[in-house]
Protein backbone atom coordinates (compact mmCIF):
# COMPACT_ATOMS: atom_id res chain seq x y z
CA UNK A 1 0.00 0.00 0.00
CA UNK A 2 1.66 3.05 -1.13
CA UNK A 3 0.19 6.26 -0.78
CA UNK A 4 1.54 9.66 -0.93
CA UNK A 5 2.59 11.16 2.62
CA UNK A 6 -0.27 13.07 4.26
CA UNK A 7 1.97 16.83 4.83
CA UNK A 8 1.95 16.23 8.73
CA UNK A 9 3.93 12.96 8.05
CA UNK A 10 7.03 15.34 5.52
CA UNK A 11 7.70 17.16 9.00
CA UNK A 12 7.77 13.70 10.95
CA UNK A 13 10.07 12.51 8.36
CA UNK A 14 12.49 15.57 8.10
CA UNK A 15 12.45 15.87 12.55
CA UNK A 16 13.27 12.60 12.75
CA UNK A 17 15.90 12.85 9.90
CA UNK A 18 17.67 15.90 11.72
CA UNK A 19 17.39 14.00 15.49
CA UNK A 20 19.75 11.00 13.59
CA UNK A 21 22.10 12.85 11.73
CA UNK A 22 22.22 16.49 12.38
CA UNK A 23 25.19 17.15 9.74
CA UNK A 24 23.41 15.63 7.30
CA UNK A 25 19.26 16.91 7.79
CA UNK A 26 18.70 20.21 9.22
CA UNK A 27 16.09 20.45 11.49
CA UNK A 28 12.21 21.66 9.75
CA UNK A 29 11.96 25.42 9.50
CA UNK A 30 10.30 26.70 11.91
CA UNK A 31 11.48 24.81 14.53
CA UNK A 32 13.41 26.26 17.60
CA UNK A 33 17.03 25.03 17.81
CA UNK A 34 17.03 24.64 22.24
CA UNK A 35 13.65 22.77 22.04
CA UNK A 36 15.40 20.74 18.65
CA UNK A 37 18.59 20.44 21.28
CA UNK A 38 16.34 18.90 23.89
CA UNK A 39 15.09 15.84 21.82
CA UNK A 40 18.76 15.59 19.87
CA UNK A 41 20.19 14.93 24.06
CA UNK A 42 17.54 12.80 25.08
CA UNK A 43 17.81 11.01 22.10
CA UNK A 44 21.76 10.66 22.34
CA UNK A 45 21.86 10.11 26.10
CA UNK A 46 19.14 7.27 25.96
CA UNK A 47 20.91 4.99 23.03
CA UNK A 48 24.10 6.03 24.54
CA UNK A 49 23.14 4.54 28.37
CA UNK A 50 22.07 1.37 26.70
CA UNK A 51 25.03 0.44 24.87
CA UNK A 52 27.36 1.60 27.71
CA UNK A 53 25.18 -1.02 29.88
CA UNK A 54 25.93 -3.45 27.91
CA UNK A 55 29.32 -2.75 26.66
CA UNK A 56 31.33 -1.32 29.62
CA UNK A 57 34.61 -2.72 28.55
CA UNK A 58 33.99 -1.93 24.46
CA UNK A 59 33.20 1.77 25.51
CA UNK A 60 36.49 1.56 27.86
CA UNK A 61 38.77 0.10 25.29
CA UNK A 62 37.78 2.87 22.50
CA UNK A 63 38.09 5.89 24.71
CA UNK A 64 35.63 9.06 25.17
CA UNK A 65 36.04 10.42 21.71
CA UNK A 66 36.16 7.35 19.62
CA UNK A 67 33.09 5.79 21.67
CA UNK A 68 30.84 9.13 21.40
CA UNK A 69 32.10 8.92 17.45
CA UNK A 70 30.59 5.10 17.29
CA UNK A 71 27.35 6.32 19.22
CA UNK A 72 26.40 8.93 16.87
CA UNK A 73 27.38 6.92 13.99
CA UNK A 74 24.90 4.65 15.07
CA UNK A 75 22.41 6.35 15.20
CA UNK A 76 23.10 8.39 12.07
CA UNK A 77 23.46 5.25 9.93
CA UNK A 78 21.27 2.33 11.66
CA UNK A 79 17.41 1.95 11.66
CA UNK A 80 16.75 0.24 14.77
CA UNK A 81 13.73 -2.52 13.51
CA UNK A 82 13.65 -4.01 17.22
CA UNK A 83 10.56 -1.99 18.90
CA UNK A 84 12.06 -2.53 22.67
CA UNK A 85 14.62 -0.54 24.54
CA UNK A 86 16.49 -3.36 25.50
CA UNK A 87 17.42 -4.10 22.30
CA UNK A 88 19.21 -1.40 21.24
CA UNK A 89 22.35 -3.68 21.84
CA UNK A 90 20.86 -6.16 19.51
CA UNK A 91 20.64 -3.51 16.77
CA UNK A 92 23.96 -2.29 17.93
CA UNK A 93 25.51 -5.84 17.07
CA UNK A 94 23.65 -5.74 13.51
CA UNK A 95 25.45 -2.46 13.42
CA UNK A 96 28.97 -3.21 13.85
CA UNK A 97 28.43 -6.57 11.66
CA UNK A 98 26.93 -4.57 8.77
CA UNK A 99 29.34 -1.73 9.11
CA UNK A 100 32.85 -4.21 8.92
CA UNK A 101 35.59 -2.81 11.07
CA UNK A 102 36.68 0.37 10.82
CA UNK A 103 40.02 1.82 9.96
CA UNK A 104 40.29 3.89 13.80
CA UNK A 105 39.06 0.18 15.35
CA UNK A 106 40.51 -1.64 17.61
CA UNK A 107 41.04 -5.15 16.15
CA UNK A 108 39.85 -6.50 19.02
CA UNK A 109 36.85 -4.44 19.24
CA UNK A 110 33.91 -6.44 17.46
CA UNK A 111 34.91 -9.92 19.35
CA UNK A 112 34.85 -8.03 22.35
CA UNK A 113 31.45 -6.57 21.83
CA UNK A 114 29.81 -9.77 20.52
CA UNK A 115 31.27 -11.37 24.04
CA UNK A 116 29.86 -8.37 26.15
CA UNK A 117 26.46 -8.86 24.27
CA UNK A 118 26.52 -12.68 24.70
CA UNK A 119 26.31 -12.14 28.20
CA UNK A 120 22.90 -9.73 27.96
CA UNK A 121 21.65 -12.23 25.49
CA UNK A 122 22.18 -15.05 27.62
CA UNK A 123 20.89 -13.69 30.58
CA UNK A 124 17.18 -12.83 29.16
CA UNK A 125 16.94 -15.90 26.38
CA UNK A 126 13.24 -17.17 27.29
CA UNK A 127 14.17 -21.21 26.63
CA UNK A 128 13.71 -23.28 29.90
CA UNK A 129 14.99 -26.76 30.89
CA UNK A 130 13.10 -29.98 29.74
CA UNK A 131 11.32 -31.61 32.43
CA UNK A 132 11.93 -35.05 31.66
CA UNK A 133 15.93 -35.12 32.55
CA UNK A 134 17.64 -36.92 35.32
CA UNK A 135 20.43 -34.55 36.76
CA UNK A 136 22.34 -37.15 38.03
CA UNK A 137 21.73 -40.33 35.01
CA UNK A 138 24.63 -41.96 33.47
CA UNK A 139 26.22 -39.53 30.95
CA UNK A 140 27.69 -42.65 28.57
CA UNK A 141 24.63 -44.95 28.43
CA UNK A 142 22.55 -41.69 28.23
CA UNK A 143 21.85 -38.51 26.04
CA UNK A 144 23.54 -35.91 28.15
CA UNK A 145 21.17 -32.43 27.94
CA UNK A 146 22.64 -29.16 27.67
CA UNK A 147 22.08 -25.79 29.59
CA UNK A 148 18.53 -25.10 27.81
CA UNK A 149 20.16 -21.48 26.84
CA UNK A 150 23.65 -21.50 25.81
CA UNK A 151 26.17 -20.53 22.90
CA UNK A 152 29.51 -22.12 21.61
CA UNK A 153 31.13 -18.39 20.12
CA UNK A 154 34.84 -18.77 18.55
CA UNK A 155 36.75 -15.39 18.89
CA UNK A 156 40.43 -14.93 17.81
CA UNK A 157 41.46 -13.28 20.78
CA UNK A 158 41.11 -14.20 24.08
CA UNK A 159 37.52 -11.89 24.72
CA UNK A 160 38.17 -12.81 28.48
CA UNK A 161 41.53 -11.19 28.81
CA UNK A 162 40.71 -8.18 26.88
CA UNK A 163 41.16 -6.07 29.92
CA UNK A 164 43.57 -2.68 30.73
CA UNK A 165 47.20 -3.60 32.11
CA UNK A 166 49.66 -0.62 33.63
CA UNK A 167 49.85 1.12 30.21
CA UNK A 168 45.65 1.16 29.84
CA UNK A 169 44.10 -0.37 27.32
CA UNK A 170 47.02 0.46 24.83
CA UNK A 171 47.93 -2.96 24.05
CA UNK A 172 44.48 -3.83 23.31
CA UNK A 173 44.39 -1.10 21.00
CA UNK A 174 47.10 -2.40 18.82
CA UNK A 175 47.28 -5.83 18.93
CA UNK A 176 46.82 -7.28 15.64
CA UNK A 177 44.62 -10.15 14.54
CA UNK A 178 47.43 -11.35 12.72
CA UNK A 179 49.43 -11.97 16.19
CA UNK A 180 46.33 -14.26 17.01
CA UNK A 181 47.18 -17.78 15.75
CA UNK A 182 44.92 -20.04 18.46
CA UNK A 183 41.15 -19.85 18.22
CA UNK A 184 39.46 -19.13 21.62
CA UNK A 185 36.62 -20.88 22.37
CA UNK A 186 33.85 -19.50 24.51
CA UNK A 187 30.95 -21.38 25.90
CA UNK A 188 28.35 -19.10 27.70
CA UNK A 189 25.34 -20.88 29.25
CA UNK A 190 22.93 -19.83 32.13
CA UNK A 191 22.95 -22.50 34.87
CA UNK A 192 20.44 -23.75 37.05
CA UNK A 193 20.86 -20.85 39.44
CA UNK A 194 20.01 -18.58 36.69
CA UNK A 195 23.39 -17.14 36.51
CA UNK A 196 25.17 -16.60 33.20
CA UNK A 197 28.99 -18.64 33.43
CA UNK A 198 31.38 -18.37 30.56
CA UNK A 199 34.30 -20.51 30.19
CA UNK A 200 36.84 -21.39 27.76
CA UNK A 201 37.23 -25.18 25.79
CA UNK A 202 40.04 -26.63 24.05
CA UNK A 203 39.20 -27.15 20.52
CA UNK A 204 38.24 -30.99 21.00
CA UNK A 205 35.68 -29.83 24.06
CA UNK A 206 34.41 -27.27 21.79
CA UNK A 207 34.11 -29.98 18.95
CA UNK A 208 32.11 -32.34 21.58
CA UNK A 209 30.20 -29.50 22.84
CA UNK A 210 28.77 -28.64 19.08
CA UNK A 211 27.91 -32.08 18.48
CA UNK A 212 25.85 -32.20 21.26
CA UNK A 213 24.39 -28.95 20.34
CA UNK A 214 23.91 -31.02 16.82
CA UNK A 215 21.88 -33.55 18.34
CA UNK A 216 18.44 -34.60 17.50
CA UNK A 217 16.84 -34.99 21.10
CA UNK A 218 14.56 -37.62 18.87
CA UNK A 219 17.54 -39.60 17.68
CA UNK A 220 18.56 -40.62 21.69
CA UNK A 221 22.31 -40.89 21.05
CA UNK A 222 24.16 -41.90 24.07
CA UNK A 223 27.45 -40.24 25.17
CA UNK A 224 28.93 -42.63 24.79
CA UNK A 225 28.12 -42.96 20.81
CA UNK A 226 28.92 -38.96 20.64
CA UNK A 227 32.24 -39.48 21.91
CA UNK A 228 33.30 -42.60 19.88
CA UNK A 229 31.85 -40.69 16.76
CA UNK A 230 34.01 -37.68 17.47
CA UNK A 231 36.99 -39.92 18.03
CA UNK A 232 36.92 -42.48 14.95
CA UNK A 233 36.49 -38.54 12.95
CA UNK A 234 39.47 -36.93 14.62
CA UNK A 235 41.29 -40.33 14.19
CA UNK A 236 43.21 -40.13 17.60
CA UNK A 237 45.17 -43.83 17.81
CA UNK A 238 43.17 -44.92 20.92
CA UNK A 239 39.28 -44.08 20.90
CA UNK A 240 38.59 -46.48 23.65
CA UNK A 241 40.99 -44.10 25.69
CA UNK A 242 39.68 -40.81 24.00
CA UNK A 243 36.22 -41.82 25.41
CA UNK A 244 37.70 -41.83 28.73
CA UNK A 245 39.00 -38.51 28.29
CA UNK A 246 35.68 -37.58 27.11
CA UNK A 247 33.61 -39.12 30.20
CA UNK A 248 35.45 -36.65 32.39
CA UNK A 249 35.10 -33.34 30.26
CA UNK A 250 31.39 -34.45 30.18
CA UNK A 251 31.41 -35.09 33.88
CA UNK A 252 32.92 -31.28 34.29
CA UNK A 253 30.65 -29.87 31.94
CA UNK A 254 28.01 -31.15 34.34
CA UNK A 255 29.36 -29.89 37.09
CA UNK A 256 30.04 -26.35 35.70
CA UNK A 257 26.25 -26.27 34.78
CA UNK A 258 26.37 -26.40 31.20
CA UNK A 259 25.34 -30.06 31.03
CA UNK A 260 21.89 -30.44 33.20
CA UNK A 261 21.70 -33.89 33.32
CA UNK A 262 20.76 -36.93 31.15
CA UNK A 263 17.97 -37.90 28.78
CA UNK A 264 17.38 -41.09 29.73
CA UNK A 265 17.88 -43.97 26.93
CA UNK A 266 14.98 -45.66 25.77
CA UNK A 267 14.48 -49.15 26.93
CA UNK A 268 13.77 -51.87 24.10
CA UNK A 269 9.90 -51.91 24.85
CA UNK A 270 9.59 -48.18 24.66
CA UNK A 271 11.55 -48.62 21.00
CA UNK A 272 8.77 -51.57 20.44
CA UNK A 273 5.81 -48.69 21.21
CA UNK A 274 7.63 -45.73 19.08
CA UNK A 275 8.23 -48.13 15.97
CA UNK A 276 4.36 -48.84 16.32
CA UNK B 1 -15.94 4.63 30.70
CA UNK B 2 -14.59 2.16 32.98
CA UNK B 3 -12.48 -0.95 32.86
CA UNK B 4 -13.76 -3.69 35.21
CA UNK B 5 -10.80 -5.39 38.24
CA UNK B 6 -9.44 -2.08 37.99
CA UNK B 7 -9.68 0.73 40.80
CA UNK B 8 -7.33 2.40 43.85
CA UNK B 9 -3.75 3.46 43.47
CA UNK B 10 -1.02 1.66 41.73
CA UNK B 11 3.30 1.30 41.14
CA UNK B 12 4.91 1.88 37.41
CA UNK B 13 6.91 -1.58 38.18
CA UNK B 14 10.86 -1.24 37.57
CA UNK B 15 13.24 -4.05 37.45
CA UNK B 16 14.94 -2.58 40.70
CA UNK B 17 12.37 -3.52 42.84
CA UNK B 18 11.01 -6.66 41.57
CA UNK B 19 13.01 -8.92 43.53
CA UNK B 20 12.26 -7.11 47.08
CA UNK B 21 8.52 -6.95 45.74
CA UNK B 22 8.74 -10.44 44.73
CA UNK B 23 8.87 -11.36 48.71
CA UNK B 24 6.23 -9.35 49.60
CA UNK B 25 4.33 -6.70 48.09
CA UNK B 26 2.66 -3.13 50.33
CA UNK B 27 -1.09 -3.72 50.52
CA UNK B 28 -0.80 -0.08 49.44
CA UNK B 29 -0.32 -1.11 45.83
CA UNK B 30 -3.95 -1.92 44.48
CA UNK B 31 -2.15 -2.82 40.96
CA UNK B 32 0.74 -2.59 38.78
CA UNK B 33 1.71 -1.31 35.78
CA UNK B 34 4.73 -2.22 33.24
CA UNK B 35 5.70 -1.17 30.07
CA UNK B 36 5.14 -4.10 27.81
CA UNK B 37 8.63 -3.58 25.14
CA UNK B 38 10.28 -3.78 28.71
CA UNK B 39 8.89 -7.59 29.40
CA UNK B 40 8.77 -9.34 26.01
CA UNK B 41 10.48 -11.88 25.32
CA UNK B 42 12.35 -11.50 28.52
CA UNK B 43 13.22 -15.24 30.16
CA UNK B 44 15.66 -16.40 33.07
CA UNK B 45 15.29 -15.35 36.57
CA UNK B 46 13.38 -11.65 35.47
CA UNK B 47 11.14 -13.11 33.70
CA UNK B 48 10.21 -15.87 36.47
CA UNK B 49 9.56 -13.60 38.64
CA UNK B 50 7.54 -10.70 36.47
CA UNK B 51 5.13 -13.85 35.94
CA UNK B 52 5.13 -14.97 39.55
CA UNK B 53 4.00 -11.30 40.00
CA UNK B 54 1.95 -10.91 37.18
CA UNK B 55 0.10 -14.52 38.28
CA UNK B 56 -0.53 -12.99 41.55
CA UNK B 57 -1.16 -9.21 41.18
CA UNK B 58 -3.65 -6.53 38.81
CA UNK B 59 -1.57 -5.59 35.76
CA UNK B 60 -1.90 -2.61 33.26
CA UNK B 61 0.06 -2.19 30.13
CA UNK B 62 1.27 0.77 29.04
CA UNK B 63 2.83 0.58 26.02
CA UNK B 64 5.53 2.80 24.30
CA UNK B 65 6.88 1.63 20.94
CA UNK B 66 3.72 1.37 18.73
CA UNK B 67 3.86 4.91 17.15
CA UNK B 68 0.16 5.20 16.87
CA UNK B 69 0.99 8.61 14.73
CA UNK B 70 4.23 7.29 12.77
CA UNK B 71 5.11 7.86 9.27
CA UNK B 72 5.21 4.05 8.99
CA UNK B 73 2.66 1.59 8.55
CA UNK B 74 1.46 0.29 11.98
CA UNK B 75 3.72 -2.47 13.10
CA UNK B 76 0.65 -5.51 12.93
CA UNK B 77 2.73 -8.56 13.76
CA UNK B 78 4.42 -6.12 16.64
CA UNK B 79 0.52 -5.92 17.89
CA UNK B 80 0.02 -9.91 17.31
CA UNK B 81 2.65 -10.31 19.77
CA UNK B 82 1.43 -7.70 22.13
CA UNK B 83 -1.99 -9.74 22.41
CA UNK B 84 -0.19 -13.10 23.25
CA UNK B 85 1.60 -11.07 25.85
CA UNK B 86 -1.42 -9.18 27.24
CA UNK B 87 -3.22 -12.59 27.20
CA UNK B 88 -0.39 -14.14 29.13
CA UNK B 89 -0.67 -11.91 32.09
CA UNK B 90 -4.16 -11.04 31.72
CA UNK B 91 -3.42 -7.82 31.45
CA UNK B 92 -6.19 -5.94 32.72
CA UNK B 93 -6.09 -2.38 29.93
CA UNK B 94 -3.26 -1.44 27.31
CA UNK B 95 -2.48 2.12 27.08
CA UNK B 96 -0.16 3.76 24.56
CA UNK B 97 0.68 7.41 23.87
CA UNK B 98 -0.77 9.59 21.84
CA UNK B 99 2.82 10.01 19.57
CA UNK B 100 5.30 8.87 17.31
CA UNK B 101 8.75 7.14 17.73
CA UNK B 102 9.31 5.69 14.54
CA UNK B 103 9.87 5.98 11.39
CA UNK B 104 11.32 2.92 9.57
CA UNK B 105 13.18 2.77 12.46
CA UNK B 106 12.61 2.93 15.87
CA UNK B 107 14.54 5.80 18.32
CA UNK B 108 12.79 4.96 22.30
CA UNK B 109 11.35 8.53 22.83
CA UNK B 110 7.89 9.76 21.93
CA UNK B 111 7.52 12.89 19.68
CA UNK B 112 4.69 14.86 18.97
CA UNK B 113 2.10 14.47 16.64
CA UNK B 114 1.43 17.10 14.32
CA UNK B 115 -1.59 18.79 15.88
CA UNK B 116 -3.49 18.75 12.60
CA UNK B 117 -7.19 17.66 11.45
CA UNK B 118 -5.00 15.03 8.90
CA UNK B 119 -3.30 13.85 11.63
CA UNK B 120 -6.44 13.03 13.85
CA UNK B 121 -7.68 11.03 10.94
CA UNK B 122 -4.82 9.19 10.61
CA UNK B 123 -4.49 8.62 14.30
CA UNK B 124 -7.73 7.38 15.25
CA UNK B 125 -7.63 4.81 12.17
CA UNK B 126 -4.84 3.62 13.76
CA UNK B 127 -5.98 3.58 17.08
CA UNK B 128 -9.51 1.79 15.61
CA UNK B 129 -6.96 -0.78 13.86
CA UNK B 130 -5.12 -1.65 17.06
CA UNK B 131 -8.64 -2.19 18.74
CA UNK B 132 -9.23 -4.80 16.28
CA UNK B 133 -6.46 -6.76 16.54
CA UNK B 134 -6.31 -6.94 19.87
CA UNK B 135 -9.88 -7.25 20.18
CA UNK B 136 -10.08 -4.82 23.30
CA UNK B 137 -10.89 -1.52 23.58
CA UNK B 138 -7.44 0.48 24.55
CA UNK B 139 -6.78 3.74 25.94
CA UNK B 140 -4.68 6.92 24.44
CA UNK B 141 -2.35 8.85 26.74
CA UNK B 142 -1.98 12.62 26.55
CA UNK B 143 2.21 12.94 26.18
CA UNK B 144 4.69 15.44 26.76
CA UNK B 145 6.59 17.29 24.16
CA UNK B 146 8.45 20.19 23.70
CA UNK B 147 8.05 21.21 20.69
CA UNK B 148 5.51 21.85 18.12
CA UNK B 149 5.29 21.59 14.05
CA UNK B 150 4.69 24.96 12.81
CA UNK B 151 2.27 23.27 10.51
CA UNK B 152 -0.01 22.90 13.89
CA UNK B 153 -3.63 24.06 13.04
CA UNK B 154 -5.29 22.65 16.10
CA UNK B 155 -4.38 22.93 19.57
CA UNK B 156 -3.33 20.43 21.91
CA UNK B 157 -6.86 20.02 23.82
CA UNK B 158 -8.82 20.01 20.89
CA UNK B 159 -6.63 17.28 18.75
CA UNK B 160 -6.76 14.95 22.12
CA UNK B 161 -10.81 15.04 22.24
CA UNK B 162 -10.58 15.00 18.06
CA UNK B 163 -8.56 11.99 17.95
CA UNK B 164 -10.17 9.67 20.64
CA UNK B 165 -13.51 10.76 20.15
CA UNK B 166 -12.83 9.64 16.15
CA UNK B 167 -11.45 6.77 17.48
CA UNK B 168 -13.73 6.08 19.63
CA UNK B 169 -11.26 4.70 22.39
CA UNK B 170 -10.41 5.21 26.26
CA UNK B 171 -8.49 8.46 27.21
CA UNK B 172 -5.88 7.73 29.53
CA UNK B 173 -5.19 10.89 31.42
CA UNK B 174 -1.76 12.38 32.45
CA UNK B 175 -2.02 15.28 35.23
CA UNK B 176 2.16 15.55 35.23
CA UNK B 177 1.88 15.83 31.60
CA UNK B 178 -0.62 18.62 31.34
CA UNK B 179 1.63 20.81 33.94
CA UNK B 180 4.85 19.69 31.86
CA UNK B 181 2.87 21.10 28.70
CA UNK B 182 0.90 23.86 30.40
CA UNK B 183 4.63 25.09 31.64
CA UNK B 184 6.34 24.61 28.34
CA UNK B 185 3.61 25.72 26.47
CA UNK B 186 2.77 28.96 28.96
CA UNK B 187 -1.28 27.72 29.22
CA UNK B 188 -3.67 26.97 31.78
CA UNK B 189 -3.89 23.45 33.13
CA UNK B 190 -7.07 23.94 34.82
CA UNK B 191 -8.41 25.24 31.19
CA UNK B 192 -6.45 22.81 29.96
CA UNK B 193 -8.03 19.87 31.64
CA UNK B 194 -11.80 21.61 31.92
CA UNK B 195 -11.52 20.96 28.09
CA UNK B 196 -11.03 17.43 28.51
CA UNK B 197 -13.54 14.34 27.68
CA UNK B 198 -14.21 13.13 30.98
CA UNK B 199 -16.57 10.83 30.48
CA UNK B 200 -13.49 8.87 28.32
CA UNK B 201 -11.24 8.86 31.16
CA UNK B 202 -10.15 4.96 32.12
CA UNK B 203 -7.24 5.44 33.87
CA UNK B 204 -4.47 8.22 35.70
CA UNK B 205 -0.79 8.55 35.63
CA UNK B 206 0.71 11.00 38.26
CA UNK B 207 4.69 11.53 38.08
CA UNK B 208 7.31 13.41 38.87
CA UNK B 209 9.98 15.44 36.56
CA UNK B 210 12.83 17.77 36.46
CA UNK B 211 12.67 21.40 36.02
CA UNK B 212 15.17 22.82 33.66
CA UNK B 213 14.08 27.12 33.06
CA UNK B 214 11.33 28.78 34.13
CA UNK B 215 9.48 27.85 30.87
CA UNK B 216 10.91 24.16 30.27
CA UNK B 217 10.17 20.97 32.07
CA UNK B 218 11.89 17.74 31.04
CA UNK B 219 9.26 14.63 31.85
CA UNK B 220 11.82 12.45 33.30
CA UNK B 221 9.58 10.67 36.04
CA UNK B 222 12.68 10.65 38.19
CA UNK B 223 11.13 13.14 40.92
CA UNK B 224 8.87 13.27 43.51
CA UNK B 225 5.55 14.50 42.75
CA UNK B 226 5.22 17.59 43.44
CA UNK B 227 2.66 19.47 44.74
CA UNK B 228 1.16 21.69 41.68
CA UNK B 229 0.62 18.34 40.47
CA UNK B 230 -1.06 16.90 43.47
CA UNK B 231 -3.33 19.39 42.90
CA UNK B 232 -4.02 18.92 39.52
CA UNK B 233 -4.86 15.61 40.24
CA UNK B 234 -7.15 16.06 42.76
CA UNK B 235 -8.72 18.76 40.60
CA UNK B 236 -9.20 15.85 37.81
CA UNK B 237 -10.64 13.84 40.24
CA UNK B 238 -13.16 17.06 41.72
CA UNK B 239 -13.93 17.32 37.81
CA UNK B 240 -14.64 13.82 36.64
CA UNK B 241 -14.60 11.53 39.40
CA UNK B 242 -11.95 9.07 41.10
CA UNK B 243 -10.26 6.81 38.59
CA UNK B 244 -7.59 4.19 38.74
CA UNK B 245 -4.63 6.11 39.33
CA UNK B 246 -0.80 4.95 38.76
CA UNK B 247 2.97 6.57 40.17
CA UNK B 248 5.14 6.42 37.57
CA UNK B 249 9.06 6.81 38.60
CA UNK B 250 11.26 5.35 36.18
CA UNK B 251 14.93 6.96 37.13
CA UNK B 252 16.76 8.78 40.38
CA UNK B 253 14.60 5.33 41.96
CA UNK B 254 14.36 5.70 45.90
CA UNK B 255 13.67 2.96 47.87
CA UNK B 256 10.32 1.37 47.53
CA UNK B 257 8.90 2.98 50.87
CA UNK B 258 9.30 6.32 49.24
CA UNK B 259 7.26 5.03 46.62
CA UNK B 260 4.65 3.59 48.62
CA UNK B 261 4.26 6.44 50.50
CA UNK B 262 3.50 8.43 47.21
CA UNK B 263 1.08 6.02 46.46
CA UNK B 264 -0.36 6.35 49.88
CA UNK B 265 -1.22 9.66 48.79
CA UNK B 266 -3.20 9.02 45.99
CA UNK B 267 -5.60 7.09 47.79
CA UNK B 268 -6.32 9.62 49.98
CA UNK B 269 -7.08 11.89 47.37
CA UNK B 270 -9.53 8.97 46.04
CA UNK B 271 -10.53 8.60 49.39
CA UNK B 272 -11.76 12.41 49.49
CA UNK B 273 -13.35 12.47 46.63
CA UNK B 274 -15.00 9.14 46.19
CA UNK B 275 -14.97 8.14 49.84
CA UNK B 276 -17.97 5.57 49.13
CA UNK B 277 -15.64 3.89 46.44
CA UNK B 278 -12.79 2.77 48.57
CA UNK B 279 -13.54 -0.91 48.74
CA UNK B 280 -10.52 -1.72 51.40
CA UNK B 281 -12.43 0.23 53.97
CA UNK B 282 -15.29 -2.23 53.39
Amino acid sequence: MNTAPLPFQLFQRAFLASLRDPHRSRAPDGVPTGRWRVYRELLYNKIEASLAACFPNSRALLGPRAWTRLVKAFIAEHRCLGPCYREIPDEFMHYLQARGPGAADPPCLFELAHHEWMELVLMIAEAEAPAEIDPAGDLLANTPVLAPVLSLSCYRFPVRAIAPDRSGWSRWKKRAVEAETVPHFMLGFRNAEDEVRFTELSAVTAQLVQRLIDQDPAQAVTGREILWRLAVDSGPPDPERFVSYGAATLLELRAQGAIVGVRRSPNPSNETLRGT
Amino acid sequence: MNTPCLDGAGLGLRREHLFPLEAAVPPAIDFFEVSPENWLAVGGRLGRAFRTLTERHRFVAHGLALSLGGPAPLDEAFLVRMKRFLDLHGMVLYTEHLSYCSDEGHLYDLFPIPFTPEAVNYVAARIRRTQEILERPIAVENSSYYLQSPDADMDEASFIAAVLDEADCGFHLDVNNVYVNSVNYGYDPEDFLRRMPGQRIVYVHVAGHDREDDDLIIDTHGQAVIDPVWALLESAYRRFGVRPTLLERDFNLPLLDELVREVEHIARLQRRWQPSAWKRSA
